[in-house]
Protein backbone atom coordinates (compact mmCIF):
# COMPACT_ATOMS: atom_id res chain seq x y z
CA UNK A 1 0.00 0.00 0.00
CA UNK A 2 1.45 3.27 -0.97
CA UNK A 3 0.33 5.26 2.02
CA UNK A 4 2.14 3.14 4.52
CA UNK A 5 5.12 5.46 4.52
CA UNK A 6 3.01 7.97 6.38
CA UNK A 7 2.97 8.01 10.10
CA UNK A 8 -0.20 6.50 11.49
CA UNK A 9 -0.25 9.25 14.09
CA UNK A 10 -1.19 12.01 11.73
CA UNK A 11 -3.97 13.37 13.88
CA UNK A 12 -3.52 17.02 14.60
CA UNK A 13 -4.05 17.78 18.26
CA UNK A 14 -7.48 19.29 18.77
CA UNK A 15 -6.24 22.68 19.83
CA UNK A 16 -3.30 23.24 17.51
CA UNK A 17 -3.56 24.50 13.96
CA UNK A 18 -2.65 22.22 11.11
CA UNK A 19 0.95 22.43 9.98
CA UNK A 20 0.23 23.11 6.33
CA UNK A 21 3.80 22.66 5.21
CA UNK A 22 3.95 19.24 6.82
CA UNK A 23 0.56 18.36 5.39
CA UNK A 24 1.65 19.26 1.86
CA UNK A 25 4.86 17.34 2.30
CA UNK A 26 3.09 14.25 3.64
CA UNK A 27 -0.06 14.11 1.58
CA UNK A 28 0.47 15.96 -1.67
CA UNK A 29 1.33 12.81 -3.57
CA UNK A 30 -1.63 10.85 -2.23
CA UNK A 31 -4.14 13.60 -2.95
CA UNK A 32 -2.69 14.15 -6.40
CA UNK A 33 -2.81 10.42 -7.17
CA UNK A 34 -6.41 10.17 -5.98
CA UNK A 35 -7.34 13.11 -8.21
CA UNK A 36 -5.72 11.38 -11.18
CA UNK A 37 -7.46 8.17 -10.23
CA UNK A 38 -10.76 10.01 -10.39
CA UNK A 39 -10.07 10.61 -14.07
CA UNK A 40 -8.43 14.04 -14.04
CA UNK A 41 -5.38 14.76 -16.18
CA UNK A 42 -2.13 15.89 -14.55
CA UNK A 43 -2.87 19.59 -14.90
CA UNK A 44 -6.38 19.28 -13.51
CA UNK A 45 -5.17 16.99 -10.75
CA UNK A 46 -2.47 19.47 -9.73
CA UNK A 47 -4.96 22.31 -9.72
CA UNK A 48 -7.52 20.49 -7.62
CA UNK A 49 -4.80 19.28 -5.25
CA UNK A 50 -3.64 22.85 -4.72
CA UNK A 51 -7.23 23.91 -4.11
CA UNK A 52 -7.62 21.09 -1.61
CA UNK A 53 -4.69 22.36 0.42
CA UNK A 54 -5.92 25.94 0.11
CA UNK A 55 -9.22 24.83 1.61
CA UNK A 56 -7.39 22.91 4.30
CA UNK A 57 -5.60 26.11 5.24
CA UNK A 58 -8.85 28.07 5.24
CA UNK A 59 -10.57 25.50 7.38
CA UNK A 60 -7.64 24.84 9.68
CA UNK A 61 -9.34 26.78 12.46
CA UNK A 62 -12.44 24.65 12.23
CA UNK A 63 -10.51 21.39 12.23
CA UNK A 64 -11.27 19.83 15.57
CA UNK A 65 -8.99 16.86 15.36
CA UNK A 66 -11.87 14.40 15.41
CA UNK A 67 -10.51 12.82 12.27
CA UNK A 68 -7.04 12.45 10.84
CA UNK A 69 -5.67 15.23 8.68
CA UNK A 70 -5.54 12.73 5.85
CA UNK A 71 -9.24 11.92 6.17
CA UNK A 72 -10.03 15.61 6.34
CA UNK A 73 -8.00 16.24 3.18
CA UNK A 74 -9.63 13.42 1.24
CA UNK A 75 -13.00 14.74 2.32
CA UNK A 76 -12.15 18.16 0.91
CA UNK A 77 -10.86 16.57 -2.29
CA UNK A 78 -14.01 14.49 -2.67
CA UNK A 79 -16.21 17.56 -2.33
CA UNK A 80 -14.14 19.39 -4.91
CA UNK A 81 -14.21 16.44 -7.28
CA UNK A 82 -17.98 16.30 -7.09
CA UNK A 83 -18.10 19.82 -8.46
CA UNK A 84 -15.58 19.14 -11.19
CA UNK A 85 -16.89 19.02 -14.75
CA UNK A 86 -15.35 15.61 -15.48
CA UNK A 87 -16.97 14.09 -12.43
CA UNK A 88 -20.25 15.76 -13.23
CA UNK A 89 -20.23 14.50 -16.79
CA UNK A 90 -19.50 10.95 -15.64
CA UNK A 91 -22.21 11.13 -13.02
CA UNK A 92 -24.66 12.53 -15.55
CA UNK A 93 -23.82 9.76 -17.99
CA UNK A 94 -24.71 7.19 -15.37
CA UNK A 95 -27.88 8.93 -14.34
CA UNK A 96 -28.99 9.11 -17.93
CA UNK A 97 -28.06 5.51 -18.66
CA UNK A 98 -29.28 3.79 -15.56
CA UNK A 99 -32.96 4.56 -15.19
CA UNK A 100 -34.38 4.08 -18.64
CA UNK A 101 -31.77 2.49 -20.92
CA UNK A 102 -31.60 -0.76 -19.13
CA UNK A 103 -31.43 -0.84 -15.43
CA UNK A 104 -31.58 -4.58 -15.51
CA UNK A 105 -28.54 -4.83 -17.74
CA UNK A 106 -26.63 -2.37 -15.58
CA UNK A 107 -27.63 -4.29 -12.52
CA UNK A 108 -26.47 -7.51 -14.12
CA UNK A 109 -23.05 -5.99 -14.69
CA UNK A 110 -22.79 -5.17 -11.02
CA UNK A 111 -24.26 -8.30 -9.61
CA UNK A 112 -23.42 -11.93 -9.49
CA UNK A 113 -26.88 -13.25 -8.84
CA UNK A 114 -27.44 -14.93 -12.19
CA UNK A 115 -24.21 -16.85 -11.87
CA UNK A 116 -25.55 -19.02 -9.06
CA UNK A 117 -28.23 -21.65 -8.78
CA UNK A 118 -30.89 -21.76 -6.09
CA UNK A 119 -28.52 -23.49 -3.70
CA UNK A 120 -25.95 -20.73 -4.04
CA UNK A 121 -23.57 -22.84 -6.11
CA UNK A 122 -21.80 -21.57 -9.20
CA UNK A 123 -23.94 -21.95 -12.29
CA UNK A 124 -21.52 -19.92 -14.42
CA UNK A 125 -18.13 -20.06 -12.73
CA UNK A 126 -15.53 -17.36 -13.35
CA UNK A 127 -13.84 -17.73 -16.69
CA UNK A 128 -10.22 -17.54 -17.63
CA UNK A 129 -7.07 -17.26 -15.59
CA UNK A 130 -6.90 -17.68 -11.89
CA UNK A 131 -5.93 -14.04 -11.65
CA UNK A 132 -5.97 -11.32 -14.27
CA UNK A 133 -2.66 -10.91 -16.00
CA UNK A 134 -0.56 -8.04 -14.71
CA UNK A 135 0.19 -6.38 -18.01
CA UNK A 136 -0.06 -2.86 -19.39
CA UNK A 137 -2.84 -3.89 -21.79
CA UNK A 138 -4.87 -5.27 -18.93
CA UNK A 139 -4.42 -2.00 -17.08
CA UNK A 140 -5.68 -0.08 -20.10
CA UNK A 141 -8.73 -2.29 -20.21
CA UNK A 142 -9.11 -1.88 -16.49
CA UNK A 143 -9.24 1.89 -17.00
CA UNK A 144 -12.02 1.50 -19.55
CA UNK A 145 -13.92 -0.84 -17.26
CA UNK A 146 -13.48 1.52 -14.31
CA UNK A 147 -14.76 4.40 -16.40
CA UNK A 148 -17.96 2.50 -16.95
CA UNK A 149 -18.75 2.58 -13.22
CA UNK A 150 -20.37 5.44 -11.32
CA UNK A 151 -17.65 7.83 -10.10
CA UNK A 152 -18.50 7.47 -6.43
CA UNK A 153 -18.09 3.70 -6.63
CA UNK A 154 -14.75 4.16 -8.33
CA UNK A 155 -13.67 6.61 -5.64
CA UNK A 156 -14.63 4.19 -2.88
CA UNK A 157 -12.65 1.44 -4.56
CA UNK A 158 -9.57 3.62 -5.16
CA UNK A 159 -9.54 4.93 -1.61
CA UNK A 160 -9.67 1.36 -0.44
CA UNK A 161 -7.33 -0.40 -2.82
CA UNK A 162 -4.88 2.25 -3.94
CA UNK A 163 -4.75 4.59 -0.96
CA UNK A 164 -5.32 1.84 1.58
CA UNK A 165 -7.79 3.79 3.69
CA UNK A 166 -9.84 1.98 6.29
CA UNK A 167 -13.57 1.45 5.91
CA UNK A 168 -14.23 3.97 8.67
CA UNK A 169 -12.15 6.62 6.91
CA UNK A 170 -13.84 6.00 3.57
CA UNK A 171 -17.30 6.13 5.12
CA UNK A 172 -16.41 9.46 6.71
CA UNK A 173 -15.00 10.87 3.48
CA UNK A 174 -17.88 9.76 1.27
CA UNK A 175 -20.44 10.28 4.03
CA UNK A 176 -21.93 6.83 3.66
CA UNK A 177 -22.67 3.91 5.96
CA UNK A 178 -20.55 0.79 6.18
CA UNK A 179 -23.33 -1.20 4.54
CA UNK A 180 -23.45 1.27 1.72
CA UNK A 181 -19.70 1.05 1.26
CA UNK A 182 -19.93 -2.74 1.10
CA UNK A 183 -22.60 -2.50 -1.58
CA UNK A 184 -20.54 -0.01 -3.58
CA UNK A 185 -17.40 -2.13 -3.44
CA UNK A 186 -19.37 -5.24 -4.29
CA UNK A 187 -20.93 -3.61 -7.32
CA UNK A 188 -17.74 -1.98 -8.49
CA UNK A 189 -15.59 -5.10 -8.20
CA UNK A 190 -18.16 -7.26 -9.94
CA UNK A 191 -18.70 -4.72 -12.65
CA UNK A 192 -14.97 -4.48 -13.36
CA UNK A 193 -14.44 -8.23 -13.06
CA UNK A 194 -17.33 -8.97 -15.40
CA UNK A 195 -16.11 -6.27 -17.76
CA UNK A 196 -12.58 -7.69 -17.90
CA UNK A 197 -13.98 -11.16 -18.37
CA UNK A 198 -16.21 -9.99 -21.20
CA UNK A 199 -13.32 -8.12 -22.84
CA UNK A 200 -11.58 -11.40 -23.34
CA UNK A 201 -8.85 -10.81 -20.79
CA UNK A 202 -9.74 -14.13 -19.37
CA UNK A 203 -10.06 -15.92 -22.67
CA UNK A 204 -6.93 -14.35 -24.08
CA UNK A 205 -4.75 -15.28 -21.16
CA UNK A 206 -2.49 -18.12 -21.96
CA UNK A 207 -2.09 -19.72 -18.62
CA UNK A 208 -4.15 -21.04 -15.80
CA UNK A 209 -7.50 -21.16 -17.57
CA UNK A 210 -10.00 -22.92 -15.43
CA UNK A 211 -13.51 -22.55 -14.18
CA UNK A 212 -14.57 -26.11 -14.41
CA UNK A 213 -13.97 -26.79 -10.75
CA UNK A 214 -16.21 -28.77 -8.53
CA UNK A 215 -18.13 -27.34 -5.68
CA UNK A 216 -17.27 -28.36 -2.17
CA UNK B 1 -21.82 -26.26 2.69
CA UNK B 2 -21.91 -22.96 4.54
CA UNK B 3 -21.06 -20.44 3.37
CA UNK B 4 -22.40 -21.12 -0.08
CA UNK B 5 -20.43 -20.01 -3.12
CA UNK B 6 -22.79 -17.09 -3.54
CA UNK B 7 -22.32 -15.96 0.05
CA UNK B 8 -18.57 -16.31 -0.16
CA UNK B 9 -18.40 -14.34 -3.41
CA UNK B 10 -20.55 -11.58 -1.91
CA UNK B 11 -18.31 -11.38 1.16
CA UNK B 12 -15.21 -11.20 -1.00
CA UNK B 13 -16.51 -8.47 -3.29
CA UNK B 14 -17.97 -6.31 -0.55
CA UNK B 15 -14.90 -6.59 1.67
CA UNK B 16 -17.08 -8.01 4.43
CA UNK B 17 -14.72 -10.94 4.67
CA UNK B 18 -12.20 -8.74 6.49
CA UNK B 19 -14.61 -8.07 9.31
CA UNK B 20 -15.62 -11.65 9.99
CA UNK B 21 -14.69 -13.50 13.14
CA UNK B 22 -12.01 -16.16 13.07
CA UNK B 23 -14.45 -19.06 12.78
CA UNK B 24 -16.23 -17.58 9.80
CA UNK B 25 -12.90 -16.73 8.23
CA UNK B 26 -11.82 -20.29 8.71
CA UNK B 27 -15.03 -21.51 7.08
CA UNK B 28 -14.44 -19.18 4.16
CA UNK B 29 -10.87 -20.30 3.80
CA UNK B 30 -11.84 -23.94 3.91
CA UNK B 31 -14.55 -23.37 1.35
CA UNK B 32 -12.16 -21.56 -0.98
CA UNK B 33 -9.59 -24.30 -0.54
CA UNK B 34 -12.10 -26.93 -1.60
CA UNK B 35 -13.80 -24.91 -4.31
CA UNK B 36 -11.73 -23.94 -7.38
CA UNK B 37 -14.29 -21.46 -8.81
CA UNK B 38 -14.45 -19.55 -5.53
CA UNK B 39 -10.69 -19.57 -5.25
CA UNK B 40 -10.49 -18.27 -8.78
CA UNK B 41 -13.07 -15.59 -8.08
CA UNK B 42 -11.15 -14.44 -5.02
CA UNK B 43 -7.88 -14.27 -6.94
CA UNK B 44 -9.48 -12.37 -9.79
CA UNK B 45 -10.97 -9.84 -7.39
CA UNK B 46 -7.64 -9.48 -5.60
CA UNK B 47 -5.86 -9.01 -8.89
CA UNK B 48 -8.18 -6.12 -9.77
CA UNK B 49 -6.84 -4.32 -6.70
CA UNK B 50 -3.26 -5.04 -7.70
CA UNK B 51 -3.92 -3.84 -11.24
CA UNK B 52 -5.52 -0.66 -9.92
CA UNK B 53 -2.44 0.06 -7.80
CA UNK B 54 -0.18 -0.52 -10.79
CA UNK B 55 -2.39 1.61 -12.96
CA UNK B 56 -2.21 4.48 -10.47
CA UNK B 57 1.48 4.77 -11.25
CA UNK B 58 1.08 4.47 -15.02
CA UNK B 59 2.13 7.74 -16.59
CA UNK B 60 2.52 9.37 -13.20
CA UNK B 61 4.88 12.35 -13.06
CA UNK B 62 8.45 11.50 -12.11
CA UNK B 63 9.68 12.33 -8.60
CA UNK B 64 11.30 15.57 -9.78
CA UNK B 65 8.05 16.76 -11.35
CA UNK B 66 6.15 15.82 -8.24
CA UNK B 67 8.56 17.78 -6.09
CA UNK B 68 8.09 20.78 -8.33
CA UNK B 69 4.32 20.40 -8.03
CA UNK B 70 4.65 20.21 -4.28
CA UNK B 71 6.67 23.43 -4.28
CA UNK B 72 4.10 25.16 -6.46
CA UNK B 73 1.41 24.01 -4.10
CA UNK B 74 3.25 25.38 -1.06
CA UNK B 75 3.91 28.57 -2.96
CA UNK B 76 0.23 28.99 -3.62
CA UNK B 77 -0.81 28.08 -0.11
CA UNK B 78 1.83 30.01 1.81
CA UNK B 79 2.97 32.61 -0.67
CA UNK B 80 6.05 32.97 -2.89
CA UNK B 81 8.49 32.98 0.00
CA UNK B 82 8.73 29.21 -0.17
CA UNK B 83 9.98 29.28 -3.75
CA UNK B 84 13.22 27.41 -3.94
CA UNK B 85 16.15 27.87 -6.30
CA UNK B 86 15.59 24.52 -7.99
CA UNK B 87 12.04 25.30 -8.98
CA UNK B 88 12.68 24.85 -12.65
CA UNK B 89 14.13 21.39 -12.27
CA UNK B 90 10.88 19.62 -12.94
CA UNK B 91 11.91 18.01 -16.19
CA UNK B 92 12.44 14.34 -15.51
CA UNK B 93 16.00 13.24 -16.23
CA UNK B 94 15.00 10.36 -18.45
CA UNK B 95 11.81 11.78 -19.91
CA UNK B 96 11.39 11.84 -23.69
Amino acid sequence: MSQTAESPRDDAPASSPIDIEKAVDQYFQQIFRAARGAGLNDGEAEEITQETFMTLLEKADTFEGRSAVRTFLFGILYNKLREHRRWLSQARRHESLAPDADDVAAERLDQLADRFDDDGLWLHPPQGPEAFVYARETRHLLSDCMDSAPPVQRMAFLLREVEGLSSDEICKILDISRTNLGVMLHRFRNRVRNCLESQGIAAGAAHGARGEGEHP
Amino acid sequence: MKPTCEELAADIASGRIERLGWLDRLRHRLHAWLCPPCRQYQKQVDSIGTLARQRADDGAPCPEALEAMKRRCLERVKGPATRGPADDAEVCPDSD
